[in-house]
């Protein structure tokens, strides 16, 4: 059983060893195979979208993913939501002393399955190993960088745009939560990691009226719609029965005491669109196996108060606020 | 589970909402009818019946919180405790960030202290198995539901030997709470939704007794939608009619004299004593503690702390609000300094607490 | 105060049950409540069973409702 150590980590023999034998082998493209201190890209035509993230999810191997997959689908899906093609991630891994090899391979592998799928090259890399302690496992970074090749997205909404939501909400962090030591359920609860590159690029190019997109990952939808609404003269109003909710993550959520309109997703995103280009949009997303159950749950309305109002089933209509704090499981 | 999924029925609770508009107001006022379950505020709020009832119906949400009762002392105390390196604290996820007097779990947390959220008491056995050169305390905060609980959690630490096991307790009991309520001249409280899980254990009995006592019509309600709706268009029935009885209309799951097991249970371990609830001071009769043959798990003993005397912070209406006197909007500190991200009272802390819903669910 | 859900009760062991509360399970202690079989619902507050659910009860508890609204 192979352990990493400090040494993997120090620049000699075992690092040039350690990116050998496992990340050239998994990440293998022309450029990052060159090995320099930076990689030189050819020139992209257009504007570039850059994104950063930094992935700390425990447990690090869950139904549907690992971290290794989220690390990629995360920076990916933030390009893709800009409106841009992504095409190139750069890896840094910070890992813990003692760390076991094998599922350092797996989350590697992932990585790379993951990168080949969206047709992004991972280009440049970094590794570093710290004490036993100080840190959980593994920690990634990802950063992408992206182009636009249809349009800029507006940003700037219009009264009566439609609010659509590509599937079920909830799945990533009630898996998560499902998954943690002391709340351990045995459940179907998978997280939908997943990369929404052809997703958005059939969006795009179905309709030159998109205002928005975005990924409603930690705080969930109900955080993400609310800032969507940041810096706009608008409000949303979504209605409570349109919202789609896997039966294994309401029940999960309902035993715990949480609303999964503030548990997070990983392979989900929020399209604004036109009215007229909504039922279009709809269309071709319902025809792509990762947004099969995409559905209009709301629209911009015309009040300025800039907020997110839910119409709850009975009907009643309810200010709908960002989470705060993290997502705790109530007793009461 | 169909005729469970019944009471979630959108349909009928409209057509039952609609109803209560054709009901009298008989005693020609506004009707206070006060909750005293965190869960039955959660599930008004969630699914809008507040804004969705005729004008003179007001609900009011009582002290029904087992968090937002919880007193400034005891969070000093479990802070102190999780500031022994030796000491893993184990708790429902709502306690974390409570306000002591000076800092919060989440903060000591942020310290250093080891701090384990769990979905059950139970769960600690496995803790303590797990880590026999530490102690395991659980913060036992809760009402009549979770008494049952805890005790079953101190029984099955004896069979199996557990000397790292300890609770600080802070169980609540409610029938004096209401009584404390009604007796209040400040409130005038026209009916009582009951709560149907404390009334799973404790049985009907006990709140008819209260509702002929007291002349209070009083409801047992379930979770669902259609529960509160229904139980609230048979509380506006029964005020018309001066009908001072309580109507189980949680049947399914609440008998006469409640789960005589929990009961026996909870006779075994406890013991009745007062209880200082935050923001209402002391109420008699309203607490339980370990009886003498179960001292060897309580942690203020083997810890040899005391509770202090800690006053709520000024301005602070949680007091107020927690007994329907007040609404959010009339404290000085709601929104201001008191917010979701810095809370000052509890009442703003729990995500059933009457200010943090008030925040997150008004205009 | 008190979240408790429903769950259908599907295994049963010494003073345990695994209970299912719609694809998803967990296993609660059970030594509050007589009688348990498999089938059965039970509410369950923070890993143990609080009562068993009559349904008959809950059918008569419809019926009330139902009767409240019939001559709307």
């Amino acid at each position: 059983m192979e352990l990493i150590t400090l040494a993997h980590g120090s620049g000699g023999l075992e690092s040039a060893k350690l990116i050998n034998d496992l990340f050239l082998s998994y990440f293998n493209n022309d450029i990052l195979c060159k090995q320099n201190d930076a990689s030189l890209v050819n020139p992209i035509d257009g504007i570039l979208a850059i994104t950063t993230d930094s992935f700390v999810v425990n447990p690090l191997f869950f139904p549907g993913g690992d971290i290794g997959k989220l690390s990629i689908c995360g920076t990916i899906n933030d390009l893709c939501v800009s409106g841009a093609t992504p095409l190139y991630i750069t890896a840094g891994f910070i890992i813990e002393e003692g760390f076991n090899m094998c599922p350092l391979e797996k989350i590697v592998y992932s990585m790379a399955k993951t990168a080949t799928l969206a047709k992004v090259k991972i280009i440049a890399g970094d590794t570093k190993v710290v004490e036993k302690g100080k840190c959980d496992g593994i920690y990634i970074n990802t950063t992408g960088i992206g182009v636009i090749e249809n349009y800029v997205l507006s940003h700037q909404f219009e009264i009566g745009d439609k609010i659509i939501v590509s599937g079920s909400i909830g799945d990533h962090g009630a898996c998560i939560m499902s998954k943690r030591a002391m709340l351990a359920f045995d459940s179907s609860l998978k997280s939908d990691c997943a990369p929404l590159h052809a997703v958005t690029k059939a969006i795009l190019n179905a309709s030159a009226n998109v205002r928005m997109m975005r990924d409603p990952t930690r705080g969930g939808l109900a955080t993400t719609l609310n800032e969507l609404l940041l810096n706009t003269d608008k409000s949303m109003m979504i209605y409570e029965n349109l919202l789609p909710i896997k039966e294994e993550v309401r029940n999960f959520c309902d035993i715990l005491g949480l609303d999964p309109l503030y548990v997070a997703n990983e392979g989900k995103l929020i399209c604004i669109v036109s009215d007229e280009d909504s039922d279009k949009v709809l269309e071709v997303m319902q025809k792509h196996s990762l947004s099969k159950d995409a559905v209009i749950i709301g629209e911009i309305t015309a009040d300025h108060s800039n907020k997110v109002y839910l119409k709850t089933s009975l009907g009643a209509t309810k200010r709908l606020s960002m989470a705060t704090g993290e997502l705790l499981p109530r007793i009461c | 589970m169909d005729y469970i999924n019944s009471f979630k029925n959108v349909t009928l609770t409209k057509k039952l909402l609609a109803k209560t508009y054709k009901l009298e107001n008989r005693p020609q006022k506004l009707l206070n009818i006060m909750e005293v379950c965190g869960t039955h505020t959660m599930s008004i709020y969630k699914n809008g019946i507040d804004k969705l009832l005729p004008s003179y119906i007001n609900l009011l949400s009582g002290p029904g919180c087992p968090v937002c009762v919880t007193d400034i002392s005891y969070i000093d105390a479990a802070l102190e405790l999780s500031e022994n390196r030796n000491i893993i604290i184990a708790t429902f996820g709502d306690m974390i960030r409570v306000p002591g007097s000076t800092s919060s779990l989440a903060t000591s947390r942020a310290n250093g202290a080891h701090i384990e959220i769990v979905y059950s008491p139970l769960d600690c056995i496995t803790l303590a198995k797990m880590h026999p050169d530490q102690e395991v305390v659980f913060l036992s905060v809760g009402f009549e539901t979770t008494a049952p609980l805890i005790a079953l959690t101190i029984q099955k630490a004896m069979q199996h030997a557990l000397l790292n096991f300890s609770v600080l307790l802070s169980l609540k009991t409610m029938p004096y709470a209401m009584e404390r309520l009604i007796f209040d001249q400040s409130i005038s409280i026209d009916a009582f939704i009951c709560p149907g899980h404390v009334a799973a254990i404790i049985g009907a009995e006990v709140f008819n007794t209260l509702a002929a006592k007291y002349h209070v019509p009083m409801v047992i309600a379930g979770f669902e939608c259609l529960d509160l709706v229904g139980a609230i268009y048979r509380l506006i029935e029964m005020i018309n009619n001066q009908d001072y009885s309580c109507k189980n209309l949680y049947k399914r799951v609440v008998k006469v004299n409640g789960n005589t097991k929990a009961l026996a249970l909870l006779d075994e371990v406890f013991e009745v004593t007062d209880s200082s609830w935050r923001g209402l001071g002391i109420i008699p009769k309203t607490g339980l503690s370990l009886k003498s043959d179960f001292k060897a798990f309580n942690a203020l003993l083997k810890f040899g702390l005391t509770l202090r005397d800690v006053k709520v912070p000024p301005k602070c209406l949680c007091g107020d609000i927690l007994r329907g006197l007040k609404k959010p909007l009339e404290c000085p500190l709601y929104k201001t300094v008191c917010t979701p991200l810095n809370p000052v009272g509890a009442c703003m802390v729990s995500s059933e607490g009457t200010c943090m819903n008030f925040y997150k669910y008004n205009n | 105060m008190c979240i408790a859900i429903p769950g259908k009760v599907i295994e049963i062991y010494d003073y345990e049950a695994l209970v299912d509360f719609g694809k998803v399970q967990k296993r609660v202690n059970t030594s509050l409540i007589e009688d348990i079989r498999i089938n059965d619902y039970i509410l369950v507050h923070a890993g143990y069973g609080v009562e068993k659910m009559n349904e008959q009860e809950a059918l008569d508890t419809l019926d009330v409702f139902k009767m409240l609204c019939d001559d709307f």
